[in-house]
C-alpha cells in the first residue's frame, strides 16, 4: 500500500466520528449553565473590590480572654472557641446564643452542630466532629438557601483547633441580603492522617502538577432554621458625612451596627487621583472603649462606582454606647496608572514587573493555568494585597476577567517563610491562548500628619 | 453573531474539529475532551469575535490551544516522542498515522489543519498565526518527511 492510499484510508477512517461528539453543543451549554450559576453565587463574595480589599489578614492581636463564661456548663465549649473575638464573646456573655443540637454520622465520622450565634448579617456556627478513627480531621463547606440555590454569603473557616475535642466554627457572611430564616449547609471531611502525602513530580518544566486532593471521608448536610428574634437584630443609620485624607475625598455613607460586628461604609470620590486600598482605623464610643477591626474579614467592597467599601469593626452593640466615633490613622492607596505586563505561558518568561513583583511560578490545576506572584507585603509586613488587576487580555485583544485570587505566606525552596513577601496565585480560566497581559497595580502608604476623627452619630 | 448562528457554525464544524483533534492527540476520548473544551471556549467567547467570517479559524485555534493543554497534561502519559526531521528512514517505516503523530509540532499542525481539516493556506497561517509563507515552507517538508504526494496550492 502506497502513502497516498493510506492517506485515503486515513481520511475514510478519521471520517467516522463517535457518537458521543454529536452532543458536544449541549454539553457545552450545559457546562456554562453551571459556570453561570457558580459565577453568579460568587460575585458578591469575590466581585472585583471585595475580594482583596476582603481577604486580607491581619496580624494575630491576641485578646486577653477572662473566662467569665466557664462557670456556665453548657457554653463551657464555646468560651474556647470565640477566644479571639471580643464580639462573638460578649454575645456569649449576653446570653446571645441559639443552642442547637443537630448531629450526624457518616462512615467512621459523627458532626454535631450545637450553637448558632445570628444576626441580620451573620452566621456563626459551632460544631465538632468526632472520630474513633481519625485523629485528625479538617474539612469546608457551602450553603445554600432552602430553595437549594447557593446562598450570597462569604464563609470563613478558621484552623481547626489544636484540641480536636473543641468545637470548630464557621462564620457565615452576608453582605448586601439579610440572614433568611433557614440555610442548608454541606460540610465535607477531611482525614488528614488518611492522606498519603503527594509524590514529587517528575517534571521540573514551569507548568507543575498539583499535589492530588484526598477524598472526603464524611459529608453532611445540615438545615439549620434560625429563631427570627435573632435574625432581626441589627441597626443601620444612613450617613452624609465627607471628609479628606491624604488629599483625596472620602465620605462615611453609612453605620451598620449589628450583635457580631459593626459596619462602616465609606464612599470615595471617583475624581481621587488614587483608589482606597486600605484603611488603619478604630472605633471609640463615648464611654472611651476602643473598637478594632476583627480578624478575618475585616472589609467587603461593593464592586459599584462610585465604590462603597464597607469596613468592619469588633460589635458595641452590648455596651451602652450611644455614640461612636472614627479615629483613621493610615491608608494604603492605590495607584490609579496602569502597567501592563505580557507574560509568556510556555517559557513564563515576563516583561519587567514594577515594586519587587516577580512571577514566582505557573501550575496547572484542574486544568486551568495558575499563575503565582511573589510580592512584598505592605504596612510592616502585616497586609497582603491585590498585586495582578482582574482584567486580564489575550494576544488578539479580547479581555477576559477572574474573580478569585488566593493570597499566601511566601516560602523558599527550603520552606522556610519569606520575611516581608507573600504570594498572590490567580487562576485563567477557560483562557485558550499561550500568552497573556496582564496589570501589575501599584500601591504606596499614606503618611498622616494627623489622625482624621470622625465622629459618626 | 448570535447564539443561533454560533451553534450552527459550530455544528457544521465539529466533525473537522474532532478528526484534527483525533490526530493531534491519538485518541478518541482525548479528541472528544478537545472538542468539548473548544466548543464550550467558544460559545463563552462567540460575542467577541469581532469578524465572523473569521470563524472557522477562530474555533479551530481554540482547539489548537486545548490540545496543546491537553498534550502538557499528559506528556508523560503519552510517551510519543518526535522525530527529528532528518530522520526521513524512520518515517518511512511508519504507518501514515503514526508518522503524523511523531512529526515535529509545527509540522504536525500545518499538516493536520491543511490535509485533513482542509484548511486554505491562509486559513492554516490564520489559525496558526504564522505567515503564509511559513505555513508553505512547512507543508513541503511534512509532505515530503510523509512521501505525500498532494497540492500544496492555497
Amino acid at each position: 500500500m502506497d502513502r497516498m492510499e493510506e492517506y485515503r484510508l486515513l481520511l475514510d477512517e478519521l471520517e467516522q466520528t463517535p457518537p458521543k461528539l454529536e452532543s458536544a453543543l449541549p454539553r457545552a451549554r450545559a457546562r456554562r449553565r453551571r459556570r453561570r450559576l457558580s459565577r453568579w453565587v460568587a460575585a458578591p463574595a469575590g466581585s472585583v473590590a471585595a475580594m482583596f480589599a476582603v481577604f486580607v489578614l491581619l496580624v494575630n492581636v491576641a485578646t486577653p480572654f477572662a473566662m467569665a463564661c466557664s462557670n456556665i456548663p453548657i457554653l463551657k465549649g464555646l468560651t474556647a472557641a470565640v477566644a479571639f473575638s471580643p464580639s462573638l464573646k460578649a454575645a456569649i456573655e449576653h446570653e446571645y446564643v441559639q443552642r442547637v443540637v443537630q448531629s450526624q454520622t457518616d462512615g467512621d465520622v459523627t458532626m454535631t452542630v450545637e450553637y448558632l450565634i445570628v444576626d441580620q448579617k451573620q452566621v456563626n456556627v459551632f460544631f465538632s466532629l468526632r472520630s474513633d478513627r481519625y485523629s485528625q480531621l479538617d474539612g469546608s463547606g457551602n450553603v445554600y438557601t432552602a430553595d437549594g440555590q447557593q446562598a450570597h454569603a462569604s464563609l470563613s473557616f478558621p484552623q481547626a483547633p489544636s484540641d480536636p475535642k473543641e468545637l470548630r466554627h464557621i462564620c457565615i457572611d452576608f453582605q448586601e441580603e439579610d440572614v433568611p430564616d433557614t440555610l442548608i449547609l454541606d460540610y465535607k471531611v477531611w482525614a488528614d492522617d488518611n492522606t498519603a502525602p503527594a509524590a514529587p513530580s517528575a517534571d521540573s518544566g514551569l507548568w507543575a502538577d498539583p499535589p492530588a486532593e484526598p477524598d472526603a471521608v464524611a459529608s453532611f448536610s445540615f438545615t439549620l432554621q434560625f429563631d427570627p428574634n435573632f435574625t432581626s437584630q441589627g441597626t443601620t443609620l444612613a450617613l452624609d458625612q465627607p471628609f479628606t485624607l491624604d488629599g483625596q475625598q472620602l465620605k462615611v455613607v453609612g453605620l451598620e451596627i449589628y450583635p457580631t460586628h459593626v459596619r462602616v461604609d465609606i464612599q470615595e470620590d471617583e475624581a481621587n487621583t488614587v483608589q482606597l486600598h486600605s484603611l488603619s482605623c478604630w472605633l471609640e464610643d463615648d464611654r472611651g472603649v476602643r473598637y478594632d477591626r476583627p480578624q478575618g474579614l475585616i472589609a467587603h467592597g461593593d464592586g459599584g462606582t462610585p465604590r462603597v467599601t464597607s469596613y468592619r469593626f469588633e460589635s458595641s452593640y452590648f455596651e451602652d454606647a450611644r455614640h461612636l466615633t472614627l479615629h483613621i490613622e493610615g491608608a494604603i492607596w492605590q495607584d490609579k496608572e496602569e502597567h501592563w505586563v505580557t507574560v509568556d505561558l510556555t517559557t513564563g518568561r515576563t516583561d519587567p514587573m514594577p515594586d519587587g513583583v516577580t512571577l514566582a511560578r505557573m501550575d496547572e490545576i484542574d486544568g486551568i493555568p495558575t499563575l503565582t506572584f511573589l510580592a512584598p507585603t505592605l504596612a510592616n509586613g502585616n497586609v497582603f494585597r491585590q498585586v495582578v488587576g482582574s482584567t486580564y487580555r489575550s494576544p488578539d485583544g479580547s479581555e477576559y476577567s477572574f474573580n478569585m485570587a488566593s493570597h499566601s505566606i511566601a516560602k523558599g525552596e527550603n520552606g522556610k517563610e519569606i520575611e516581608g513577601f507573600f504570594e498572590e496565585s490567580i487562576p485563567l480560566i477557560d483562557y485558550p491562548f499561550d500568552q497573556v497581559e496582564l496589570e501589575i497595580l501599584s500601591y504606596h502608604t499614606a503618611t498622616l500628619d494627623a489622625p482624621v476623627v470622625l465622629p459618626l452619630n | 453573531m448570535t447564539e443561533q448562528e454560533f451553534a450552527i457554525r459550530a455544528e457544521a464544524l465539529k466533525s473537522r474539529l474532532y478528526r484534527t483533534a483525533r490526530l493531534y492527540l491519538g485518541s478518541e476520548a482525548y479528541a472528544l475532551d478537545a472538542v468539548d473544551e473548544a466548543i464550550y471556549l467558544g460559545l463563552l467567547h462567540y460575542k467577541r469575535l469581532r469578524q465572523p467570517e473569521h470563524f472557522n479559524t477562530w474555533l479551530t485555534r481554540i482547539l489548537i490551544n486545548a490540545c496543546n493543554a491537553e498534550l502538557r497534561r499528559r506528556k508523560r502519559e503519552l510517551a510519543v516522542e518526535e522525530l527529528p526531521e532528518t530522520a526521513a528512514e524512520a518515517y518511512d517505516a511508519l504507518p501514515l498515522k503514526e508518522a503524523v503523530s511523531r512529526l515535529p509540532a509545527d509540522l504536525r499542525a500545518v499538516i493536520i489543519l491543511r490535509y485533513f481539516q482542509s484548511l486554505t493556506l491562509a486559513e492554516t497561517a490564520e489559525a496558526l498565526d504564522i505567515p503564509p509563507g511559513t505555513v508553505s515552507t512547512r507543508q513541503r517538508k511534512a509532505l515530503s518527511l510523509l512521501k505525500l504526494e498532494l497540492s500544496e496550492e492555497a
